[in-house]
C-alpha cells in the first residue's frame, strides 16, 4: 500500500499546533514532518486547514431500549452520523438489561447489535444495575479478558444503586484499577418533585427542569466523591456535568487532593438553556434529557471549567428519539417523555465553533477535550485520540474558514430533528478518515457498513491534571 | 541527522520513534527513511527536549565577590547537564539604567555562550527612566523583570512603593514580574543581632533568614498581585508556608507561578552544622525536611510549575571567607549541570513524577512562561534542542567530576541513575560521551515573547 500524505495542514495535539505533513501507511501514522513525499502515495492538500485526531465520543446510547421505547438509531445509522461529524471512536453505554441479568448479558447483546453495523471503532462501558458477588466477580473477567475497563453506575432511574451498593462497586473498581462512570443526581428528591408537580398539574416541559434542580446534581456529585474517597480513591468519572453548582463541588474536591475525580460535560449544557423548554408547539419536548438544560450562567461556568482544566472531556450522551413520535408521549406530561437528545454528529462542529472560534478554549484544549483526554481516560491512548507515529490514522480535516448553518437537512442521523437547528457554525469538516481509509468527504458518507472494529480497552492511563493547569 | 529508535518524551506524551533534524530544527518525527543522513542510535535512550534553566547567575557580581565562571564556562557546564537554553539576569549596578545593564550583560555573553540564552531585566526602583524604558525592554525581547525584596546592602532591593508601581506598569505592558521573596528587615535585624553577639556563624545562618521571612514576603506579594491584577512569578520557593500560601492564592484565582530548586528539594539545614557549613550559604537558606516534602507535594499538585538551578558558581576560596562570619560571602550555590540528573533521579527514578512531568517542569513550562519561541518541547518545526539520557547509566557525584568552576559539590556522594549523554543544540551536537564538541560563542541570544497561557 503506497499510503497517503496529508500536506501543509496545521496538525493539532494538546501540546502544539504546528504546520507539517502527515504520512499514513497501513492504516497508521508513519511519519510527521516537513516536505514528506512518498512515491505513489495519494496526496491530500490541507493548506489553511486543521488536521485533527479523529474525535472520541465516550458517551453514546445507540440502539438503546428504555422502558417501552427504543432510540431511533442503531449502530449503523448512529455511527454514520458520528463519522460525518468527525467522530471515529465511540465508547457506548449499553441499556439496562433484564432484571437480575449477569454483567455479561448486555455486553454480549451489544456485541450482537454493533458487529457488522458500526462504521467506526467502538467499545462498551459495562452498566452495573445490581450488586452481588457474581457482579463483583464478573467485573474482573470483563476488565481482564474482554477489554471492558469502565463501569457505569446510576444514582437515579429504575436501576439506580443505593449508597452501600455504590461503595461496594467503588471498592471493587479500586482493587481492579478500573474507572467508575457515574450519573449523579439525587433520586429521591427528584422523584418527590416529579410526583408533586404532576399532582399540581404542572406537567409542561419546563417542569422537567424544575423537578431536577442543580442542587440535586451537586449533592449527588459530592456524595459519590466522598464514597470514592471511602473506597480508597477509586478513579471516578462524572458523566454529563451540567451545572455551576456541580462544577463547584468538583473544583473543591480536586483542590483538596481528590485527584481521582474526572468530569465530563456535553455540548448541550454548554450552548443551550432551560429557555428551550418554553418553546411553542411542544418544542420543549425536544430538550427533555437528564440532567436538564440549565441557565446561561451554568453554561458560562462550564466553559470556564473547561478552560481551567477542571473538566477533562466533552462527550454527547447521544440518545435520540423522534420528536414527532416518541417525544410526543410527553405531550401532556413531561414525566412520560423519553429522556435524551441527539448530538453525536453535531458535537465536534458545535464545540469548535462555540468554543474555539469564540475564544473560550484554545484549539489545543479542544483536541484534548474531544480526542486525547477521553482516549487516555478510557484506555485507548495512544492508538486513538492523538496523531503520533504509530497511532491509528484516524484523522479529521477541518476548514476553519467555512461557515454553515446546522440543520437536520444536512445531517445523517435517523432522528427527525437537531437540537441545534439553525445554529451558525464557523468551521466545516471536509474529510474524515479511519485507519487511513476515507469515511466521509464533504459531508457525504463513503465508508462501509460494519467496517468498525471492537476495541479491547486498557485501563485508565496516568492522569496528571493539576491545580494551576492554566500554565501547562 | 536522524536520531533513531529513542523513547521520545514530550510534555504530554512518549513514544518510540525516529527524529529527523534539518537546518537546526526538528523536521520529521516517526518512521524516518532517509538513508543518507548521519544516524545517532538512541535505542534504549530517552530523547528529551533540552532543559531550559531559566534562573542562572553566570558571571555575576554578588555584592562582595564575582562568581568564578563566565558565559563560556558557565554555559558549557550547563550543556554538559543537558541544558540547551539559559535565562540569566541583567542585574543593575549602582548608577546603571535597566537598559544599560541589559546591554552590558549582552556584551558579556555574546561571543562566549555556547548554548542559546536570554536575559531577565532587573529593576530596583520606579523612577521615570525605568518606567519609560519598560515597553522598549519588553519590545526588545526581555519580557520578564526581576525584583529583589532583600539584599538592601548590595543595592538590589526594591521598596514596596516602587514594587507596586512597577508591578502594575509591567503587567499593563504585557511583562511578567519575578520576585525573590524574603523580608529584608527580618533578615537584616536578625543578622545584625548575631553580628553584635559574634554568633553569625554558618550553623546559625538559616536562623538569620527564617521561613517566616519568606512567608511574610510571599503573603505581601500575593496581596500586591491581587491589588494590581498582575501575574507574578515567585522564584526559588523554599518553605512549606510559601507553598501553602501560593496554593491558596492559586485556588482563589490569582495568577501566581512558583519555582523551586533542587537544593531545596534534596538538601536540608542540618548541612550548616557540618564543619564546611559555609559551602551552603545561599539565600534563601536550606530548610527542614518537612519543607522539602511540601515542595515535592507542590510539584505533584501543580502548585510549583518550574524547577531551576539558581546557579551561582563560587569556588571554595571565596566560600571559606564565611567560615566564621556568614556575612563575609556572597550567597549562592552552583548547580546548572546537576539540574536534570538530580531531577531525573529523584523525581522520575524516585517515583515522584512521570517523565512528561519532568519535561514540563524543566523545559515546557519555562519556555511558555518566559516566551521562548520554538523551544521547550519536541515537535515538528521546533528547534532541535535535545538531550539523550541513558536511563540505566549510573554515576556518583564527587567534588570534581563536573564542569562548573566551583571545586566542590553540595551533592558529593549522591549516586544517580540516568545521565545526559548527548546534548544537541539547534541540531548541533555540543556534548557527547563526556566531551564538549560545541564552540565558544555559537549560542544565540533569543528574543522572547510575552508569556503564553495554555
Amino acid at each position: 500500500m503506497a499510503g497517503t500524505v496529508i500536506k501543509n495542514g496545521t496538525i493539532v495535539s494538546p501540546e502544539a499546533a504546528y504546520k507539517a505533513d502527515l504520512l499514513i501507511e497501513d492504516g497508521k501514522i508513519a511519519c510527521i514532518g516537513n516536505g514528506l513525499s512518498v512515491e505513489g502515495a495519494e496526496v491530500i492538500d490541507a493548506s489553511g486547514k486543521l488536521v485533527l485526531p479523529g474525535a472520541v465520543d465516550v458517551h453514546t446510547h445507540f440502539d438503546l431500549q428504555s422502558g417501552d421505547v427504543r432510540v431511533v438509531e442503531d449502530f449503523y445509522t448512529g455511527t454514520v452520523a458520528a463519522a460525518c461529524g468527525g467522530t471515529t471512536t465511540i465508547v457506548d453505554h449499553p441499556a439496562f438489561g433484564p432484571e437480575g441479568c449477569p454483567l455479561r448479558h448486555q455486553i454480549d447483546e451489544y456485541h450482537r447489535l454493533a458487529a457488522g453495523k458500526s462504521v467506526i471503532d467502538y467499545g462498551f462501558h459495562s452498566v452495573v444495575q445490581h450488586v452481588d458477588d457474581a457482579v463483583l466477580r464478573d467485573m474482573e473477567a470483563l476488565a481482564v479478558e474482554e477489554g471492558i475497563t469502565s463501569f457505569k453506575v446510576y444514582m437515579t432511574y429504575a436501576c439506580k444503586l443505593n449508597d452501600a451498593e455504590l461503595l461496594r462497586i467503588l471498592r471493587r473498581a479500586k482493587e481492579l484499577g478500573v474507572i467508575v462512570a457515574v450519573h449523579a443526581e439525587n433520586h429521591d428528591v427528584i422523584e418527590h418533585m416529579r410526583r408533586q408537580f404532576v399532582r399540581e398539574g404542572k406537567t409542561a416541559p419546563i417542569y422537567h427542569a424544575k423537578s431536577r434542580p442543580d442542587d440535586c446534581e451537586a449533592e449527588a456529585v459530592d456524595r459519590i466523591i466522598r464514597l470514592a474517597h471511602l473506597a480508597g480513591g477509586t478513579m471516578l468519572y462524572i458523566v454529563h456535568l451540567s451545572s455551576a453548582k456541580g462544577l463547584q463541588v468538583v473544583k473543591h474536591a480536586r483542590e483538596n487532593g481528590h485527584r481521582n475525580v474526572i468530569a465530563e460535560t456535553c455540548p448541550q449544557y454548554l450552548t443551550l438553556t432551560e429557555d428551550q423548554y418554553l418553546g411553542e408547539n411542544g418544542e420543549g419536548l425536544k430538550y427533555i434529557l437528564s440532567p436538564p438544560l440549565r441557565r446561561r450562567n451554568d453554561c458560562e461556568a462550564l466553559w470556564a471549567g473547561l478552560a481551567d482544566g477542571l473538566i477533562q472531556v466533552i462527550a454527547t450522551d447521544h440518545c435520540p428519539f423522534h420528536f414527532h413520535r416518541e417525544k410526543q408521549l410527553g405531550k401532556d406530561n413531561f414525566t412520560l417523555c423519553p429522556n435524551g437528545i441527539p448530538g453525536a454528529e453535531e458535537r465536534l462542529r458545535v464545540v469548535f465553533s462555540e468554543g474555539v472560534m469564540k475564544g473560550r478554549i484554545s484549539i489545543r484544549q479542544f483536541v484534548a477535550l474531544m480526542c486525547t483526554n477521553p482516549a487516555k481516560i478510557f484506555g485507548l491512548f495512544p492508538q486513538k485520540g492523538i496523531l503520533l507515529p504509530g497511532s491509528d490514522a484516524d484523522v479529521v480535516i477541518l476548514n476553519p474558514q467555512e461557515t454553515e448553518i446546522l440543520s437536520k437537512s444536512n445531517l445523517h442521523g435517523a432522528v427527525d430533528y437537531s437540537a441545534y437547528e439553525g445554529m451558525e457554525i464557523q468551521g466545516k469538516i471536509e474529510l474524515v478518515m479511519q485507519r487511513g481509509a476515507v469515511l466521509a468527504k464533504n459531508n457525504e458518507f463513503v465508508g462501509e457498513k460494519g467496517q468498525g472494529r471492537f476495541l479491547k480497552r486498557k485501563r485508565t492511563g496516568y492522569l496528571d491534571y493539576g491545580v494551576g493547569s492554566a500554565w501547562i | 541527522m536522524i536520531i533513531r529508535n529513542g523513547l521520545i518524551v514530550t510534555a504530554h506524551e512518549e513514544f518510540v520513534g525516529d527524529l529527523a533534524i534539518a537546518d537546526g530544527k526538528i523536521a520529521c518525527i516517526g518512521n524516518v527513511r532517509d538513508e543518507r543522513a548521519q544516524v545517532l542510535d538512541a535505542t534504549g535512550k530517552l530523547v528529551l527536549p533540552g532543559v531550559i534553566d531559566m534562573h542562572t547567575h553566570i558571571d555575576h557580581w554578588g555584592g562582595s565577590a564575582k562568581t568564578d565562571d563566565d558565559f563560556f564556562t558557565g554555559t558549557r557546564a550547563a550543556a554538559f547537564g543537558g541544558v540547551t537554553t539559559v535565562i540569566d539576569f541583567a542585574i543593575q549596578r549602582p548608577g546603571e539604567t535597566v537598559q544599560e545593564a541589559v546591554r552590558r550583560r549582552r556584551s558579556e555573553a555574546d561571543g562566549k555562550v555556547c548554548i542559546d540564552y536570554s536575559l531577565h531585566a532587573h529593576v530596583t526602583g520606579a523612577d521615570e527612566e525605568t518606567l519609560r524604558s519598560v515597553p522598549a525592554i519588553i519590545g526588545d525581547g526581555y519580557p520578564s523583570f526581576k525584583m529583589f525584596t532583600t539584599y538592601k546592602k548590595a543595592g538590589f532591593k526594591i521598596e514596596d512603593h516602587d514594587c507596586l508601581t512597577l508591578m502594575r506598569h509591567i503587567h499593563d505592558h504585557g511583562g511578567l514580574v519575578m520576585i525573590h521573596a524574603e523580608n529584608d528587615s527580618m533578615c537584616e535585624s536578625l543578622t545584625e543581632t548575631m553580628l553584635r553577639a559574634d554568633t553569625a556563624v554558618p550553623a546559625r545562618y538559616p536562623d538569620s533568614r527564617p521561613p517566616i521571612a519568606e512567608a511574610e514576603c510571599i503573603s505581601r506579594m500575593l496581596l500586591f498581585a491581587e491589588y494590581t491584577g498582575a501575574t507574578i512569578y515567585i522564584v526559588h520557593v523554599s518553605t512549606r508556608q510559601g507553598v501553602e500560601l501560593i496554593r491558596r492564592a492559586q485556588k482563589s484565582g490569582l495568577n501566581v507561578i512558583a519555582e523551586t530548586c533542587p537544593h531545596y528539594l534534596l538538601l536540608h539545614r542540618d548541612r550548616y552544622l557540618e564543619e564546611d557549613g559555609y559551602k551552603y550559604i545561599m539565600a534563601p537558606p536550606l530548610r527542614d525536611e518537612e519543607d522539602a516534602e511540601a515542595l515535592w507535594q507542590g510539584i505533584r499538585d501543580g502548585v510549583i510549575s518550574v524547577v531551576s538551578s539558581d546557579h551561582c558558581d563560587y569556588r571554595l576560596d571565596k566560600k571559606v571567607a564565611g567560615r566564621r562570619n556568614f556575612t563575609q560571602v556572597s550567597p549562592g550555590i552552583h548547580g546548572t549541570e546537576w539540574l536534570l540528573p538530580l531531577m531525573y533521579h529523584f523525581g522520575v527514578g524516585g517515583g515522584k513524577m512521570t517523565r512528561q512531568q519532568l519535561v514540563r517542569l524543566l523545559s515546557h513550562h519555562p519556555a511558555r512562561i518566559f516566551g521562548l519561541p520554538g523551544k521547550g518541547n519536541i515537535a515538528v518545526g521546533m528547534d532541535a534542542d535535545l538531550v539523550l539520557v541513558d536511563p540505566s547509566a549510573r554515576h556518583t557525584i564527587t567534588d570534581s567530576n563536573h564542569h562548573m568552576q566551583a571545586d566542590f559539590s553540595p551533592y558529593r556522594g549522591f549516586e544517580l541513575q540516568g545521565c545526559p549523554e548527548t546534548v544537541i543544540s539547534r541540531g548541533e551536537i555540543v556534548v557527547q560521551g563526556g566531551r564538549f564538541l560545541g564552540g565558544r560563542g555559537r549560542g544565540r541570544f533569543v528574543r522572547r515573547n510575552p508569556a503564553l497561557r495554555i
